[in-house]
């Protein structure tokens, strides 16, 4: 990406605008963006790397290509990879480089605290992947079920990495998503009301306040868990008086809202594609809104359909299968008014819907299998099957990755001032679209054939055979896919086509402004009309909602007079010191004292950092 | 996308044919013996009754949402000269209509799921009861007359099995997919589970652990034999009285049992100086069809692996990692004694 940071940094006013200083110090939402997601793409390869191993090793019966020791490792930590180091991140890449675009600001509400929460999301994850060089990697699956995390039936650090690690990144998430409901509420650019916000933004904000309801309940959990493994006290362990159903509760009640916000942010993006792309409005702006906050309060309400095999009892299932149904009504009502956003459109299948298009197909696939699962007496032939594999990744691949995919083919423009490669983009998204399904499509066939999950070996005669080395040809098909991708991207980045602002004919703020935007974003704060002020701009003949005959334009700012937050070194400082704390407590833990002062240090400089020098009252 | 136009609906009906016949397949359970829809049982047939039912009103939404989406795509593509597009910013209408259809759709799944939930939930009182303990990685039956078994668990056909399931360690599943869905094993609590098998159904049913439960979890493996009342009559008396060692190889592998601390783990019934708990009872080995909790044909190659090198087989069992015979170089078995100790295993019949 080193020309997307010379496109950035070249673009702004300011001084010291390149090199890797000045990512370090960095505050700009922008350049924080693009570390995110520069960092959650080679998580993601990480990850997908991960899986491939899995399905090399599930390519044919009785492999002895990989250990059980280390296939659980791998399916553990791609888990936990794609959830909290490829999607969460992406998501958070996106929310980071378009809010303030969308909503006619200049910055997030904290720019350092943004800083601070995409190093404490870097190093925490480097602190969890550091586990595969010192002693192994967490193998317990990503759900971590009590009591096998014991330190009796998982002794070694492993399960201390996992803690520790998600600690940290559940501090970084919930900083983060603290500023964007912060930034999104108080910083909307005049005459923006909350039904006037893109939908993508309207994601982003249910995403943040699901982080800041959802995470703590994580937290609890993981210090429940390392309280146990460190100091016997036994919250999961019932022959002292705790119960390991107490984690699963715990878990799934973060677990369950953790996929929407796996899923939300991609349903925003596909949100502004259609449209654009189709040259209609949203169908039913109001409805698709109001059913993402819909999906999200009965995101919570949902949580023990992970559990239906446990023997919570019929009463419990029955309620809990209902509520899991509820939840397709609104995901129902989205899926219609984005068929029908295309409807009577004039629709344009470049990259960023053709990939748009593959995620609504796929994540209807995905829904229909959830309901069967949803039914308790079905989930008790299905859970913990390839089924269930199947019906995941056609909710988080086929939807979360498509949709995020959807997004950087169309918001690449706007990030670096050049296009995409057409040619490859259409055949990385024909590529993942067939490799996608020749993966993860027989998985449904091999789970109602009975294969269990997390399960590294299995026997001829069981009638797996051919379907598993099918999915593992469509894992090769997906490789490749992601290859063209990165060349897409580094070939684009070099010598892409200039873009110009708006090159898809767009109807949102951030189009308004040039490719890449200026370091302060808007040299004039936006007045704001209707829902789709660009567009309305364009067209005033077909706005439905107009400007008042008295309105004034708004009056452009001299560039150098606009004030932009100082750079600051305190942020990395500090997350520094927080995860070495994490990562010597495993060491051990009056080591950890060492981090705790650093973590002192740079809360202490951050506090006493002056705002800015030309700061005079 | 300009090729979607020449696909006929004939082209795709034929594709869909293509892509059912796997699902065929998955019906048979001599070519899949997990196969989740080949029920044989009261219970098993209670589920795959609502997921009839499911599949098919899933599979009518899915076609129809799916066809309407491909159908917009193709009809609305952009055209050369198409102008700008009549701005339509939504249709209450539709969206109420489109809020309640499916509403009423899934109340109607609702109401099945909820009697099935109910019908398949109580051990009924009459259930002749099992008590089934899972152990990383391996399966103990105890029986209301107090016999024990491991990993091959014979039922009668003639009436209600019910289960109680506790676990020795950490989590698992039990689960024979032809005769009933899983229920996970939790410790500190005894979960339940029951069925019936239906008639003419005698026959071996093969079952896995369902919960990620340790490095060798993929291993954990059980048959569950559905015998005819005569059948399980003379089993379970077999179980009490077991046959002496026949051969002279035999009676020094019943030596080498005691002498090598196999029976400080093992039990065998009719041997008072083998009563260990720790591993699997090995009463009446001889006569069970597979190893190792079902992952290997009982027979003399895998039986001399498995004595062998039973980590290669499955890692991580408590065997390879504490019995001295495994452990301790100088107390290794040599081929002969493992000859031995096969001949005595095989003659427990």
């Amino acid at each position: 990406m080193a020309s997307a940071v010379g496109a950035i940094g070249a673009a702004g006013a300011a001084p010291s605008e390149s090199g890797v200083w000045s990512w370090i110090t960095t505050v700009d939402h922008k350049r924080i963006g693009v570390l995110y997601g520069v960092s959650a793409i080679l998580f993601f390869l990480l990850g997908g790397s991960e899986a491939f191993l899995i399905r090399m090793q599930l390519a044919s019966a009785d492999a002895d290509l990989i250990s059980s020791g280390v296939f659980s490792q791998l399916f553990t930590m791609h888990a936990l990879t794609m959830v909290f180091l490829a999607i969460m991140p992406l998501g958070a890449a996106f929310f980071n480089f378009l809010i303030p675009l969308q909503i006619g600001a200049r910055d997030v509400a904290f720019p350092r605290l943004n800083a601070l929460s995409y190093w404490l999301f870097l190093f925490g994850a480097i602190l969890l992947n550091s586990s595969f060089v010192f002693g192994g990697a967490p193998d317990a699956g990503w759900f971590a079920y009590a009591n096998l995390t014991s330190s009796t039936y998982s002794p070694g650090d492993s399960m201390d990495f996992f803690t520790l690690g998600l600690l940290v990144l559940g501090i970084s998430s919930l900083a983060a998503a603290l500023n964007f409901v912060v930034t999104i509420l108080n910083m909307r650019a005049p005459g923006m009301t909350l039904m006037r916000m893109p939908v993508f933004t309207w994601m982003a904000l249910v995403v943040s306040f699901l982080l800041v309801f959802a995470l703590p309940i994580l937290t609890v959990g993981l210090i429940e868990l390392l309280f146990w493994r460190f100091f016997d006290m036994p919250f999961f362990s019932a022959e002292f008086g705790g119960d390991p159903l107490l984690w699963q509760h715990i878990f799934w009640l973060f677990g369950h809202p953790e996929v929407y916000i796996l899923i939300l942010p991609a349903m925003g993006i596909v949100s502004e594609i259609l449209p654009t792309f189709s040259k209609k409005p949203l169908f039913g702006y109001t409805a698709v809104v109001f059913a993402g906050v819909a999906i999200a309060f009965m995101g919570f309400a949902v949580w023990a359909h992970h559990m239906f095999t446990v023997g919570l009892g019929p009463v419990a299932i029955a309620a809990f299968s209902a509520s899991t149904m509820l939840i397709a009504v609104p995901t129902g009502i989205k899926i219609f008014n984005w068929i029908f956003t295309l409807w009577g459109g004039s629709l344009d299948l470049r990259t960023p819907m053709l990939f748009s298009l593959g995620f609504l197909s796929l994540f209807i696939i995905g829904g229909l299998s959830g309901i069967m699962h949803a039914a308790p007496p079905i989930d008790r032939q299905q859970q913990d099957t390839y089924f269930v594999v199947a019906h995941l990744h056609y909710v988080l691949f086929g939807g979360s990755i498509m949709g995020l995919m959807a997004g950087i083919y169309f918001w690449f423009p706007k990030l670096t001032g050049r296009m995409m490669g057409e040619g490859l983009g259409v055949v990385h998204f024909w590529m993942m679209f067939i490799g996608m399904n020749v993966t993860f499509g027989p998985m449904h066939l091999v789970g109602i054939m009975g294969m269990p999950r997390r399960i590294y070996t299995y026997s001829e005669g069981s009638g797996w055979e051919f379907l598993n080395q099918l999915e593992s040809l469509g894992a090769i098909i997906l490789a490749l896919g992601m290859i063209i991708f990165v060349v897409n991207i580094v070939r684009s980045l070099r010598n892409g086509e200039v873009a110009g602002n708006d090159p898809w004919d767009a109807r949102t703020l951030e189009w308004s402004i040039s490719s890449p935007p200026p370091v302060y974003n808007f040299d004039a704060i936006p007045a704001v009309y209707s829902k789709e002020p660009f567009w309305d701009q364009k067209h005033p003949e077909l706005a439905q909602d107009k400007p008042p005959a008295n309105a004034v334009a708004p009056v452009a700012e001299d560039p150098a007079t606009i004030h932009m937050p100082n750079p600051s070194y305190w942020p990395i400082i500090v997350a520094f010191g927080a995860a070495l704390m994490a990562g010597l407590v495993i060491v051990n833990p009056y080591l950890a004292v060492i981090g705790g002062a650093i973590t002192m240090l740079g809360v202490y400089g951050w506090i006493f950092e002056p705002a800015g020098p030309e700061e005079h009252h | 996308m300009a090729n979607l136009k020449n696909i006929r609906p004939k082209a795709l009906l034929g594709l869909l044919a293509i892509a059912l016949l796997p699902i065929l397949a998955a019906c048979s359970s001599t070519d899949n013996p997990l196969t989740t829809i080949s029920p044989k049982s009261d219970v098993a047939d209670n589920i795959q009754w609502l997921y009839k039912i499911i599949f098919v009103i899933a599979t009518i939404v899915f076609i129809g949402v799916e066809t309407l989406l491909l159908y917009a795509v193709i009809k609305f593509r952009r055209r050369p000269n198409d102008g700008i597009p009549k701005q339509v910013h939504g249709n209450t209408a539709m969206e109420i209509t489109w809020t309640i259809i499916p509403a009423l759709i899934l109340i109607a799944i609702s109401v099945p799921t909820w009697m099935t939930i109910f019908a398949i939930d109580d051990v009924p009182d009459d259930a002749y009861m099992i008590e089934i303990v899972g152990h990383q990685w391996w399966w103990e039956a105890t029986y209301p007359d107090g016999q024990v078994t491991a990993n091959e668990i014979h039922v009668p056909s003639d009436r209600t099995i019910g289960f109680n399931l506790n676990t020795a360690d950490v989590l698992h599943s039990f689960w024979i997919p032809q005769l009933f869905g899983k229920q996970d094993i939790i410790p500190g609590r005894t979960n339940t589970l029951w069925f019936t098998p239906n008639p003419g159904t005698e026959g071996r049913y093969l079952g896995q652990c369902v919960e990620f439960c340790g490095i060798s979890h993929a291993n954990m493996r059980l048959e569950m034999i559905v015998d005819s009342p005569a059948d399980f009559a003379a089993w379970t008396s077999g179980l009490e009285s077991p046959a002496p060692a026949a051969t002279a190889l035999a009676a020094t592998g019943y030596d080498l049992f005691a002498s090598k601390g196999c029976v400080a783990c093992h039990s065998i019934s009719g041997r008072n100086d083998a009563v260990g708990i720790i591993g699997p009872n090995l009463s009446l080995f001889g006569s069970r069809l597979t190893l190792g909790s079902a992952t290997l044909d009982n027979n003399t190659v895998n039986l001399t692996a498995w004595l062998k090198d039973p980590e290669d087989i499955k890692p991580g069992n408590i065997m390879s990692k504490s019995a001295p015979i495994y452990t301790n170089p100088d107390l290794a078995l040599n081929d002969t004694e493992i000859d031995a100790l096969v001949a005595y295993l095989q003659s427990l019949k």
